[in-house]
């Protein structure tokens, strides 16, 4: 979603360019180092969560893309700028959308069946459609408050079902969900005040960053197990 | 090390059968193998011919007739299937 009117001061852009770059490059990394993994096993679970990072990713390109445009020089054309910035918005809609409903049906997708590629795909270029063509951002708000709700509901019926010992991995989940939110939901992004926003972006850049150490750690163990 | 009667994935049946190898000495006789295995003889072919094809498992012999040995190859599986295991109970990805 843009949320900036173009030619963005200069101190903004750079804290906005960096946020991003920082954000596309912890979940690229993510997204390559469960790559082996997911190969080696096709299991479901890891191929959504690998996906959602994915997702991630490429949101964060396209935002990268949609500032760049907006810091451009007055001397690009308006309407080709105008066209591509709006792909980029729809794109942005569509990928939160798939990168949140990935990363649900990363630990779901065993407890609920209905759950396939094909319906991940289509429901979210249904909620892409609607946000772009209605004008609805607030719709990534909803579906991302459910989300939220969504695993709060799952967290306490794995913890009351079957003894399992609470996960704090969860934590990070919901952490990852509320910033992501908060970052991309122009309403919300717009009531902020600059320092709050970047408080934001670094506990953002906080959770990615640990779920790749976390990431790396799980396969290092392996090798300091084996020496 | 005998097997739980729950049903198993190819991969988890797998590293059952390889783990069984390595847990007695990386050698081990064919008929204990089969009974560690927990699959039918029948099924214990199929998943043998695959694994000698693989190159996961060896034929030796010896004096006392045919042993099966595990590879390198072998136990590079069981450590990547450890590390998919370790991932997943970490993420809550749910089991294999």
């Amino acid at each position: 979603m843009s949320v900036r009117p173009p030619m963005i001061p200069t101190d903004v852009f750079v804290i906005e360019f960096s946020y991003f770059l920082a954000i596309f490059l912890l979940s690229l990394a993510i997204y390559l180092q469960t790559r082996k993994v997911q190969a080696f096993t096709l299991h479901r679970g890891i191929k959504y969560f690998q996906i959602a990072f994915l997702s991630f990713a490429l949101i964060y390109l396209c935002r990268l893309f949609q500032l760049s445009l907006q810091g451009a020089s007055a001397s690009s054309t308006p309407n080709w700028q105008t066209m591509v910035s709006q792909a980029s918005e729809f794109f942005v809609a569509f990928f939160t959308f798939y990168a949140i409903s990935n990363l649900l049906s990363s630990f779901l997708w065993k407890k609920y069946r209905a759950v396939t590629d094909n319906r991940l795909s289509m429901i979210s270029l249904l909620f892409a459609v609607v946000v772009f063509f209605l004008r609805l951002p607030i719709i990534l708000l909803v579906v991302g408050l459910a989300a939220i709700v969504l695993l709060i509901v799952e967290i306490v019926s794995r913890h009351n079902s079957n003894q399992r010992i609470f996960s704090p991995i969860f934590v990070v989940y919901l952490l990852l969900l509320s910033f992501f939110l908060f970052d991309l939901v122009p309403s919300i992004q717009q009531l902020t005040p600059i320092p709050v926003e970047i408080a934001g972006y670094v506990g953002s850049i906080s959770v990615f960053a640990y779920i790749n150490f976390k990431i790396k750690r799980v396969f290092a163990s392996g090798s300091e197990e084996e020496k | 090390m005998p097997l739980e009667a729950k049903k198993r994935s190819r991969l988890e049946v797998i590293y059952d059968i390889l783990c069984a190898v390595r847990d007695h000495g990386r050698q081990i006789k064919i008929t204990p193998l089969i009974r560690y295995s927990g699959l039918s003889p029948q099924s214990f072919a199929i998943y043998y011919s695959k694994l000698l094809q693989r190159g996961f498992l060896e034929e030796k012999s010896d004096s006392d007739g045919r042993l099966i040995a595990l590879t390198e190859k072998g136990a590079g599986y069981i450590r990547e299937y450890m590390a998919v295991l370790r991932f997943i109970r970490e993420f809550e990805l749910e089991e294999i």
